[in-house]
């Protein structure tokens, strides 16, 4: 027993080391001097000088905050829709048979495998026609297809999991359709509806086919960096990756306990 | 086949249709009119953005799609289960590494092949700065298109990983522990107690975790834009390569409708066979 | 108060199967009616016809000669505990009771009034403030059987209500429920696939197998006079004894008997003991029969192996499995003969 305790603390400590290394090389290239990385064959791995002036040296070029302002509205935009939508969905594919319920999201998910640029050129197309390129809702809509399908099973997830007959319950009380959603339903699928937002807030967020053909001109986050990364400017794409990458790092800590796979998965349940 | 579990369920299907036309409109509208473009020109019916396109690496693009999404995959599902199985033992120190895990899931994906890029650059990267350190050879991660294929799965497998650990950590977690316990008692060791109780049971997880991230794998775009730019092509760079230039922008939509019968295929394929089965059980 | 539920020739089909398969039943005011089946017969089903979360097929449900068949559930004035009480988990104990009140939009004075009064008479008022999902199993019984009640309906459902309660709790439930329902006068339909439940708390018992009632009555008379042998054969610790009706000159009928009905000092047949079960002061012996396997009741203690030869005081007569005839006293009709 003790053996095999150590066998995984040795993995789990080599794999720690895995996960934590690139966000270490991102700070380091942030806070040191370019001489010390950029400016040498092989940058230096430990931190003895440290600098602000990378930092001040990017927030002077305020290109990147309007992007990520973009980012956050459209990934608000797109979590509200995929609540919008998807409790409806999860609510009516738990009252058809299994069968029939598995067959529809898996079709979801099939018709995602078509390439997303295959997808986003003529959606940008039509968008232009209706005057949504470059616009925040453009690039909403069109995330909101990559994000349904795992929405649609979050809470179809979130309704299987619901009591026996409370709803029917419900019904014998004398409750109406929208009293049976506003009093009874809604409060029970609470975490489902906040696991839905978290994750198709993080899918948007981090989201770049849709996001480059169809608002090239105003960026989102994502798109920005890109094209700081490939015009060869590391210094200001890194410190405003730090910067971008911090909170919602923090953010997905604090929220850890509602990332559970169970609710990932939770589809799968009470077939 | 029965379709409403009570016949007069139908009404239910009308909470489903949003969602499910939203997804139809927004993909199939779209796909009809790829096909459609990429048979015009402004004089009327054309093949010539198809010839315009023979020269194009489509074969090669769809090969290493598929290399890249199976390579990912595989490492992805071998290091999840890795984590998971350390994660559900409750050793000593489990919240700080399963916080540490969950990291690379809160850095997007751009950001993500940025570091990689600074990580893995054969110049001034610090990976071969690690090497030398240790008083190793440098090595030249960008040496081949398999080993630039390898740079983008291993970015991949970084970025992707914790969501399928996530995934399979909640499957183990629902194995109860009676059924391990009496699986020793009856003196399976550890290794045929995993072929024989873990893997059957997670079997339902790993299929979603297997449809969740191949879908996305399939449309792997720009981590490897921002790594490998557009050599060795994949089926997303290759089209957005064509589009991106006035010049070529037609030839997209050719290369586009190729890709989506491809596509197409698969996709009946995965309904047809195993897909639904697997997990209806 | 007159209440008349009558259900007409209901069917429920699911899949291949017809669950509830031209189903005639028909329930008066204030009786206690329990529905006593085998798992999977079909018992909840009838239930959420009746209330109205189960459509059925074909066939008509009639409360006072009104056809209520195709209206919602809201519209019936149907109570129903549900087997695992499907409290509201949001909700405290108060807001349980008050749902359904507050669904028909009654003034929160009156809403708090009836809570209060409820809460009394099933001894919960000290549990209102808790959540719903923090109570034992028999306060969450108690707390659904007040939810139901508080609307004062016409009709009173409970499904298998006392399933998930231990055993001791169990016992005096029943009896408060059969109290609770005798002073308020109401209609109950109590459906279990318990004997010794439906033995003690119904003016009614309905037996129902493959779909339909196969007897209706007082467990008595279901106990002593089974209209079939599958019923013989479901009702009673052990089952009624069914041998080939030679015997008494029955040709090609069976003859059905309970294990007490059997007269030591007659000799009739010869039956040899296999085992023995003492249960307090009696020993229920099983025999062969020939082929079959019969158990008797004695105050006798007898060896395994031993061969005794017996009679019966009573039996009753099947032919193709239905009841044909009771016969009280085999002397007398060996007499009259």
């Amino acid at each position: 027993m003790k053996n095999k305790d150590t066998v995984s603390y040795i993995i789990a400590i080599i794999l720690s080391i895995v996960f934590i290394y690139p966000l270490y090389v991102l700070i380091l290239v942030t806070f040191e001097p370019v001489y010390l990385t950029f400016g040498r064959i092989y940058p230096f791995q430990l931190p003895i000088i440290l600098t602000l002036s990378n930092l001040i040296n990017s927030f002077h070029q305020v290109g990147l905050i309007v992007p990520v302002i973009r980012s956050v509205e459209v990934a608000m935009l797109v979590s509200i829709i995929a609540v919008l939508l998807s409790i409806p969905a999860g609510y009516g594919l738990q009252k058809l048979t299994s069968r029939v319920t598995n067959k529809i999201i898996l079709l979801m998910f099939v018709v995602n495998m078509m390439p997303g640029v295959v997808v986003a050129i003529p959606i940008s197309v039509y968008f232009i026609k209706l005057g949504l390129e470059n616009s925040i809702f453009g690039i909403a809509f069109a995330q909101e297809l990559v994000v349904l399908p795992l929405s649609v099973f979050i809470m179809l997830g979130g309704f299987r999991a619901l009591p026996k007959d409370i709803e029917n319950q419900a019904h014998v009380d004398g409750a109406r359709l929208h009293s049976i959603f506003s009093k009874v339903l809604i409060p029970l699928v609470k975490v489902p509806i906040l696991i839905t937002f978290l994750i198709a807030w993080m899918t948007s967020w981090d989201e770049f086919t849709y996001a480059v053909i169809i608002s090239p001109i105003n960026p989102t986050f994502p798109v920005k960096l890109y094209d700081y990364v490939s015009r060869g400017e590391p210094f200001v794409a890194s410190s405003f990756a730090l910067l971008v990458t911090v909170p919602v790092v923090v953010l997905v800590i604090i929220l850890q306990k509602y990332l559970k796979g169970e609710y990932l998965s939770g589809g799968l349940n009470g077939v | 086949m029965k379709v409403f579990k009570n016949y007069r369920n139908y009404k239910y299907i009308l909470f489903v249709l949003p969602a499910l036309l939203y997804v139809f409109l927004l993909s199939f509208f779209p796909a009809a009119s790829v096909v459609y473009l990429s048979f015009s020109s402004k004089t009327g019916f054309t093949l010539s953005n198809y010839r315009g396109i023979e020269q194009a690496n489509l074969g090669l693009a769809i090969i290493d799609t598929l290399i890249v999404s199976v390579g990912a995959l595989f490492i992805q599902l071998f290091f999840a289960l890795l984590i998971a199985n350390i994660l559900i033992k409750s050793l000593k120190g489990n919240k700080l590494f399963s916080t540490i895990f969950i990291i690379p899931y809160g850095v997007s994906t751009v950001v993500s092949a940025f570091i990689f890029s600074l990580i893995l650059s054969p110049i001034g990267g610090f990976a071969n700065s690690t090497l030398v350190s240790f008083g190793l050879r440098p090595v030249n991660w960008y040496s081949s298109s398999l080993s630039e294929l390898a740079v983008v799965m291993f970015s991949d497998f970084w970025k992707n990983t914790p969501i399928v650990a996530l995934i399979l950590y909640g499957g183990l977690s629902g194995i109860p522990e009676s059924l391990n316990e009496a699986a020793s008692v009856d003196g399976a060791n550890s290794f045929r107690r995993f072929i024989h109780i873990t893997l059957p049971n997670l079997a339902p997880y790993i299929a979603i975790a297997l449809l969740i991230r191949g879908v996305s794998e399939f449309n792997i775009f720009a981590m490897p834009l921002v790594l490998i730019g557009y050599f060795p092509p994949l089926m997303n760079t290759l089209v957005y390569e064509f589009f991106s230039s006035s010049a070529t922008e037609s030839y997209s939509y050719a290369a586009a409708t190729i890709l989506l019968a491809i596509i197409l295929g698969f996709a009946i394929l995965i309904i047809k066979i195993g897909g639904v089965k697997k997990y209806e059980e | 108060m007159e209440y008349k539920l009558e259900l007409k020739e209901i069917t429920k089909i699911y899949g291949e199967k017809k669950v509830l398969n031209n189903l005639n039943l028909n329930i008066v005011s204030g009786e206690f009616m329990v529905i006593l089946g085998p798992s999977g017969e079909g018992k909840s089903t009838l239930l959420r016809s009746i209330v109205g979360i189960e459509n059925i097929d074909s066939g008509k449900i009639m409360v006072n000669g009104e056809d209520v068949t195709n209206n919602p559930p809201n519209k019936r004035n149907i109570a129903m505990v549900f087997q695992n009480y499907a409290l509201y988990p949001n909700m405290t104990v108060y807001k349980n009771i008050a749902f359904p009140l507050k669904m028909s939009k009654m003034p929160s004075e009156q809403i708090k009034e009836k809570v209060n009064k409820v809460s009394e008479l099933l001894k919960i008022t000290d549990v209102l403030d808790k959540n719903s999902t923090k109570l034992s199993g028999g306060q969450k019984q108690r707390v659904a059987i007040a939810r139901a009640l508080v609307r004062e309906p016409k009709l009173f459902l409970l499904d298998e209500p006392l399933s998930n309660i231990d055993a001791r709790t169990r016992y005096t439930s029943r009896q408060e429920l059969k109290r609770l329902q005798k002073e308020l006068n109401h209609t109950f339909v109590y459906v279990t696939h318990d004997q010794s439940e439906a033995a003690n708390i119904a003016d009614r018992v309905a037996v129902l197998h493959n779909g339909v009632i196969e007897q209706i009555g007082t467990y008595e008379e279901i106990y002593n006079k089974p209209e079939t042998t599958w019923v013989g054969d479901f009702i009673g610790t052990y089952p009624m004894n069914f041998i080939d009706g030679s015997i008494y000159d029955y040709k090609d009928k069976k003859i059905g008997f309970r294990p007490s009905w059997v007269d030591e000092s007659l000799n009739d047949f010869e039956l040899e003991i296999s085992l023995i079960e003492k249960i307090e002061n009696n020993y229920f012996i099983h025999c062969n029969l020939g082929e079959k396997n019969i158990v008797i009741r004695s105050n006798k203690n007898y060896n395994i192996g031993e061969k005794i030869k017996v009679g019966l005081s009573k039996f009753n007569v099947y032919k193709d499995e239905k009841l044909e005839s009771v016969i009280e006293n085999k002397k007398e009709k060996a007499s009259a003969d």
